[in-house]
């Protein structure tokens, strides 16, 4: 198993940065979910205003995914760090998996468009874009670029 | 061209295959919209067929069961090679997985010894040339001394080519099929056997001679069975007596696989086992640490998909069913007809058509999920914990289908090949909460628990999921003692899945599902309505009518739960389906379809709490199958007192919780 | 010749299957899925949780359960 030096390279900049924004965005929502649940109103204030350009919801089931993706990349991580190859695995599966949650969310998001603009729901009034955006999808971008940048590589992983 | 003149030929092909090697993609791109599913008869196997008009004739193509081998172990290699040695189909095709070709081959070895034409579909075969394979299609014809023809099935590539050999083979009068030599020793049994049967002239008539008596050595009891009223069952039992047949059995499955290799290296070149990128994948989906996250990720991902972005989607089917209604309460005369099509008809197939988009969206990703060949991954990191409670890896499919619909989930238990196992995954899986109850879930923790009404509805899944486990454990140490059987199962390669594949198996699934609903539960909400309106000259849906009656009948049960008559009511008629208890409820609350109205009207009602409907959502989970889930636990299990069982046991159990839930949380408040 | 039940492997172990023990219907399925005597396995992981065992024979991947696996008989000289 040869891979070229420079394009593991990459791969492995792009686990220490992806697994990085994921675990801080997962972390960040995950102590904001806990703030909603048992009503801190000093955390629930933090997530409003110092950190509200991040859009981060305060949903505990998604905190727990974005940490479980960037822990992915960190694994596979480490199996390169060890001079296992096959860690490459770990940057592909970490990129597959955050791009169907990034899909996921999305598809949550173009619901709820289509019925509070189709609908004029009386209950979903007030819905906008940013209720619905979140990292999962923003940080899906940078794992879509890692997709298209190495889709022939992944599909030929073994070679 | 004149119709009457031309005569039609027709040509009945059958299609089997290994499971996982695309043979329902291979059977969708060919038959298209023409297709009828039914029950293979007398088993509850489903039999799926389809027809293809091509170059003047009519292609019959019948989906055979997927089966690795017909040696009788499961009712589906029962029921494959039944259709073939019984309906004596002109050709059989069997799909070979190119990249797995000499597993799939065992499985030849046994077809050519039922005496059909047969034709090989080497499906696949991009992904085996892109990973370096050299498959040798002449060779392979000339070893097999059958046709050979390549497909990729996902992108209908091949498939004419296979019906033009298709049509040659039918034309062709004789066929000249290879059998395998299973050594000097078996072959002189086989003779034996042979000369004994050949006296009977039904069974020579009926079967390849070499066949039957291949099946006897192998100690095949179904074969047994067949010939038992033959003239000749005493001679051949007294043979098979005298020889040690699994001794036997296992000689021959060795020589089947030893001729398998000896030519196997001619057809495929290069096709030796390497790390391919499938495997990468699975080290990272089976990883010891992330598997059990990502599964759960996963299951999650499906769950927000089938739930939250169905929710608009259901919005608006409501909304057509309530605009329906309006119409019908504006033109339709006199005005009780006008309220039993509004209120009764168009009420009740509105409830059930609103979470028409939970079910469609469910079985997609059920079958991505299976085409991508994570599913089997599922059982095989899930099975520790699912043999700890007393089931296995392959129940816990049917408990995931479970929660979109109980009746697949428990038709979807037929692949578990141990009756044991099967009967406990079929008892339990009414706990699982299904679509049709969402609907119930979602009115009261939606009214009473804002908020919170997802953590609610969670909680109320996550029970569901415990009372079946709980319940597995009590089965398996009483009426089900024992341990689950053994736990073999191939773990395919990943693979991109097919959308038309699993569009399709959404379409099948979901029209089903509707015709379910068109029928009972339309049934159904005319019966409340007639209930609800009768007798003459009462108010609708008041105390007075055969509804309040009822439900002050059953009042004194329910008391202790903090249900009122309301409830008890809609409750009684959650019975013939878990949706119609909102829809009753509508009836009953005299809002309709309107479900805000009904929301405005549970809210103002002095008799609910938020406990009340705590114990409402845990009874409605728990109590019962509908009746299409009664009837489907009849026809699975063959047994009324299974069926009973089922349906005591969940009334007990929902009674219990939900008094535990009310009496207990009142402790709290 | 050194005999061992297929149990005792370690993942990435080779092995050639000397003789199934298991009996009926569990010895009919596990033949018919290519576990003959002759054959070879290769021993790929165990599940997250312990059990069952991953095994790769005849080109693709099986899983068994430690239990059955208790009753496959191998010879681990390569």
């Amino acid at each position: 198993m040869k891979h070229d030096p420079g394009k593991l390279r990459e791969k492995v900049l792009f686990s220490v940065v992806a697994g990085f924004l994921y675990v801080l965005a997962g972390s960040i929502q995950f102590v904001l979910s806990i703030g909603a649940m048992f009503d801190i109103n000093s955390v629930n204030s933090l997530g409003n205003s110092a950190l509200g350009f991040l859009f981060i919801p305060s949903d505990f089931m998604g905190s727990l995914v974005l940490v479980l993706i960037g822990s992915i990349f960190f694994y596979g991580l480490m199996e390169l760090r060890n001079g296992f190859n096959e860690g490459i695995a770990y940057v592909y599966v970490g990129i597959i998996i955050s791009l169907i949650f990034a899909t996921v969310y999305m598809l949550v998001l173009a619901g709820n468009w289509m019925e509070s603009c189709l609908l004029n729901d009386p209950e979903i009034t007030g819905w906008s874009f940013i209720d619905d955006f979140r990292p999962a999808i923003y940080l899906g971008i940078l794992s879509l670029c890692g997709y298209i940048l190495w889709k022939k590589d992944f599909r030929n992983m073994n070679k | 061209m004149c119709a009457g003149e031309m005569k039609i030929e027709k040509i009945r092909v059958a299609l089997t295959g290994n499971p996982n090697v695309g043979k329902t993609t291979l059977f969708n791109v060919i038959t298209g919209s023409r297709q009828h599913v039914g029950n293979w008869p007398g088993v509850t196997v489903e039999k799926k067929s389809g027809f293809k008009q091509y170059k003047g004739y009519e292609i019959e193509v019948v989906d055979l069961p997927g089966t690795y081998s017909l040696t009788a172990y499961s009712l589906d290699e029962i029921v494959a090679r039944d259709f073939i040695v019984d309906e004596r189909p002109d050709v059989v095709v069997q799909i070979v997985d190119a990249t797995n070709i000499e597993r799939n081959l065992y499985l030849t070895t046994q077809l050519m010894e039922l005496g059909s034409k047969m034709i090989i579909a080497l499906n696949m075969y991009d992904l085996a040339e892109e990973r370096g394979d050299k498959l040798h299609v002449t060779k392979m014809e000339k070893i097999l001394s059958m046709p050979v023809v390549l497909t990729i099935a996902s992108k209908n590539i091949g498939m004419s080519e296979l019906l033009d050999t298709v049509i040659t083979e039918k034309q062709k009068v004789k066929h000249h099929g290879r059998e395998i030599g299973y050594g000097d020793e078996i072959e002189s049994r086989i003779i034996e056997i042979e000369k004994v049967l050949s006296q009977d002239k039904d069974l020579t008539s009926r079967y390849p001679l070499r066949w039957l008596a291949v099946r006897l050595l192998d100690g095949d009891e179904n074969i047994l069975r067949k010939i038992a009223g033959s003239s000749v069952a005493t001679q051949i039992k007294t043979i098979l007596t005298s020889l040690d047949i699994e001794e036997y059995e296992a000689m021959m499955a060795d020589k089947r696989y030893e001729v398998i290799s000896a030519v196997f290296p001619q057809m495929c070149e290069r096709c030796m086992t390497r790390m391919t990128t499938s495997d990468m994948v699975d080290r990272v989906m089976t990883n010891k640490y992330l598997g059990i996250p990502i599964f759960l990720a996963l299951m999650w991902a499906a769950f927000e998909l089938t739930f939250s972005f169905a929710t608009p989607f259901m919005t608006i089917v409501e909304r057509i069913f309530v605009w329906l209604g309006e119409i019908s309460a504006a033109y339709i005369r006199p005005e009780w007809l006008a309220s039993l099509v509004g209120e009764g008809i168009i009420g009740g197939v509105g409830s059930v058509f609103s979470f028409i988009p939970n079910i469609f969206i469910l079985f997609f990703l059920l079958s991505m999920l299976e085409d991508s060949g994570y599913l089997a991954r599922a059982a095989f990191i899930v099975d520790r914990v699912m043999y700890k409670i007393g089931l296995q890896g392959k129940s816990f499919i049917p408990m995931l289908l479970g929660f979109g619909c109980n009746v697949p989930a428990i038709m979807a238990t037929r692949s578990i090949e141990d009756r044991m196992d099967r009967m406990a995954t079929i008892m339990v899986v009414p706990f699982i909460s299904c679509g049709a109850r969402l609907p119930i879930y979602i009115l009261f923790a939606g009214t009473f628990f804002s908020e919170n009404a997802g953590t609610v509805i969670f909680c109320i899944y996550l029970l569901g999921i415990l009372v079946a486990v709980g319940s597995a454990k009590l089965l398996r140490t009483t009426a089900l003692k024992g341990h689950p059987a053994p736990f073999i199962l191939e773990l395919p390669p990943y693979r991109i899945p097919n959308l038309n594949t699993s569009i399709r198996h959404m379409w099948d699934n979901g029209s089903m599902y509707i015709q379910k609903a068109g029928t009972i539960i339309l049934g159904g909400s005319v019966v409340i309505w007639l209930l609800a309106a009768l007798p003459w000259g009462v108010e609708y849906g008041s105390e007075q009518t055969f509804i309040g009656l009822l439900g002050h009948a059953i009042q004194p049960l329910m008391e202790p739960l903090g249900f009122d008559w309301k409830l008890s009511v809609s409750l009684l008629f959650g019975f013939v389906a878990k949706e119609i208890v909102v829809a009753s409820m509508g009836v009953l609350y005299g809002v309709g379809d309107d479900q805000i109205a009904l929301t405005d009207s549970l809210l103002a009602d002095p008799h609910l709490s938020q406990l009340t409907a705590l114990s409402l959502m845990v009874f409605s989970l728990l109590y019962m199958p509908c009746i299409a889930a009664v009837g489907i636990i009849k026809k699975e299990t063959g047994s009324w007192k299974w069926t009973a069982f089922s349906v005591a046991y969940g009334l007990a159990v929902a009674w219990l919780l939900a008094f535990a839930v009310f009496h207990g949380g009142k402790m709290f408040i | 010749m050194v005999e061992n039940t297929l149990n005792n492997l370690q993942p990435g172990e080779k092995a050639r299957i000397v003789k199934v023990l298991a009996k009926g219907t569990v010895r009919r399925k596990l033949m018919d899925m290519g576990l003959v005597p002759g054959s070879e396995i290769e021993v790929i992981r165990t599940a997250p949780l312990g059990d069952p065992i991953e095994f790769r024979i005849k080109g693709y991947s099986l899983s068994i359960r430690k239990q059955e696996a208790v009753n496959i008989v191998v010879d681990t000289v390569a």
